[in-house]
């Protein structure tokens, strides 16, 4: 039997090398009716799940200023759509806090030269300062953020309290590097067709 | 033609042409699909009076199929692959064997999920303890925790609601009875202060596997009988900053509504030092009137390694109690367990 496992365990292991499979880092939705509901008043959305190539994760890797997470393989978006045409996108991020994860959900909205931050929600977290963490005074100053912007807490963005600059400041790297990876993937594509008509 | 073959047939039947739709779908070019595949291996080392073993607890894949079509998904599907690990049958589908497909009716819409799924019943509904070394009551107070069948979820403002209609024998058996297992759970989630709570309502109604509290010990066989089983739980799970609580109260009746009273209860709470490091402590039990009781009691520490969501290291020390008019045995252990997940 365990000669069985082990070999399980090691073509498993060798499948995933071999076809260069994404591991995915492990975010949900939680609320996605509630949230689409309250965020865009919107009629549906999907799931996209993208991988992140190495060159990407360098471009982001340099923007970002640090390395991804080692499980940050793949990114997933959620385009949300009235009727036929999209309005926004989701995007969720699992970010270690002062205490343990915070889940953070991002809603962007694409202005055609990038994205900026319609709403930031905090779906999960075990951090003291739950309540002030998700006020809308504190998640309330992302709102109109871009990628270019300073994401630095105690600076542009102030601290949920006192007492949780560490937690506010996860918050913040969280919406920074979903709004890179954002970028990385729609503003470029956005590039490519731009480059394509012109020709 | 039995009525029962007749009903599963009708039912294969369906499922054929759902699937068959889905094909077309997806050929015709209305339709995307992507495959992902994710998974965790968990190999435990285990001390106890008998000595130490290192053991392969677990090894999964989960590969998840998406349906998505030019607004919304159409249809998702996993099926959960596992090694075969020393682990013996009866509780191996305890952790292992969820495959189904989730078809979404759309947005404020309940979700359809067919297949072989965990029951929504109490903690179970929200808590996956395949992953975890610590476990809630249902093997004492269900009998089993994956089943087949159909149900529909969704979510009606910070309401959850679950249904779930399945055979009562578990994965991958054929239903032996035309009697079906019925599990209705809703859940209400709000934040207090710096608390946020969810207070999970559940009932369920059906034929299910049955062991005397004697031959408790005896589960890994499999089930020698089927019984109805009436219960009722309230679960709640807290996280209060750091700190995490999860109870869990169920109440029953065996055979017959008139029949003895069984009860089991559940309660554990976990506290983060820091963001690496965590302590848990665990009591439950399960009674049956005129049987005996089952109780176990546990704490450890699980560590996260920083800057990664897919790892942790579990230390937990166990022991239970079993008292019935024939045994009265009180066992332990110490588990360390590594789960990866990817």
């Amino acid at each position: 039997m365990l000669r069985h496992s082990l070999r399980f365990v090691f073509s498993l292991f060798g499948l995933l090398f071999l076809t260069g499979i994404a591991l995915a880092s492990l975010c949900v939705w939680r609320s996605p009716d509630e949230d689409i509901a309250e965020i865009y008043k919107a009629d549906s959305y999907k799931t996209v799940f993208q991988d992140v190539t190495d060159v990407q994760r360098q471009r982001i890797e340099q923007q970002l200023g640090y390395s991804l997470d080692p499980d940050e393989t793949q990114f997933k978006f959620f385009p949300v759509y009235k009727g036929e045409n999209q309005i926004g996108t989701v995007m969720t991020h699992a970010g270690k806090g002062q205490f343990g994860v915070i889940e953070v959900v991002v809603a962007v909205i694409d202005t055609g030269s990038g994205a900026i931050v319609k709403r930031v929600s905090i779906q999960r977290d075990r951090e003291k300062a739950k309540a002030a963490l998700r006020s809308l005074k504190f998640l309330g100053q992302f709102k109109g953020m871009t990628a270019m912007d300073n994401f630095t807490i105690g600076e542009d963005l102030k601290p949920a309290r006192n007492d949780a600059v560490k937690s506010s400041q996860a918050v913040a790297n969280a919406v920074r590097k979903l709004l890179i990876v954002y970028d990385d993937f729609y503003g470029l594509k956005r590039a490519e067709i731009k480059e394509k008509e012109n020709k | 033609m039995s009525k029962i073959t007749k009903r599963t047939d009708s039912v294969y039947l369906g499922l054929t042409l759902l699937l068959l739709s889905l094909a077309v779908l997806v050929s015709s070019g209305w339709a995307a699909t992507k495959v992902d595949i994710n998974g965790g291996v968990f190999p435990q080392l285990k001390f106890d009076k008998e000595g130490s073993s290192f053991n392969l607890m677990g090894a999964e894949a989960d590969i998840t199929a998406r349906i998505t079509g030019k607004t919304r998904d159409i249809a998702t599907g996993l099926f959960q692959l596992w090694a075969p690990i020393s682990m013996q049958d009866w509780t191996m589908g305890f952790h292992f064997g969820q495959a189904y497909v989730l078809l979404p009716l759309g947005l404020r819409l309940p979700t359809i999920r067919i297949g072989q799924a965990v029951i929504p019943f109490g903690l179970l509904a929200d808590y996956d303890t395949h992953t975890q070394i610590v476990q809630t009551t249902y093997s004492r107070t269900l009998g089993l925790r994956i089943d087949p069948g159909v149900g529909f979820q969704g979510q009606i403002g910070k309401t959850q609601y679950a249904f779930w209609m399945s055979n009562g024998n578990g994965p991958y058996a054929l239903d032996n009875n035309q009697n079906k297992v019925v599990t209705g759970r809703v859940a209400p989630k709000f934040l207090l202060g710096d608390a946020e709570l969810t207070l999970g309502l559940s009932g369920l109604a059906g034929e299910l596997p049955y062991w005397r509290l004697d031959s408790i010990m005896q589960m890994m066989d499999g089930p020698h009988f089927y019984r109805m089983k009436y219960r009722a739980a309230l679960d709640n799970t807290t996280d209060w900053g750091p700190a995490t609580i999860r109870i869990e109260g169920v109440l029953g009746k065996d055979s017959v509504l008139s029949g003895p009273l069984v009860y089991g209860y559940y309660a554990e709470g976990r506290y983060a030092f820091m963001s690496w490091l965590e302590a848990l402590v665990k009591y439950d039990g399960y009674h049956v009137t005129e049987q005996g009781s089952y109780r176990s009691a546990d704490a450890g520490f699980v560590f996260y390694p920083p800057n990664l969501t897919s790892l942790d290291l579990q230390v937990i020390f166990q022991q239970d109690w079993i008292k019935t008019e024939n045994m009265k045995e009180r066992f332990w252990n110490v588990t360390t367990q590594l789960t990866f997940r990817f």
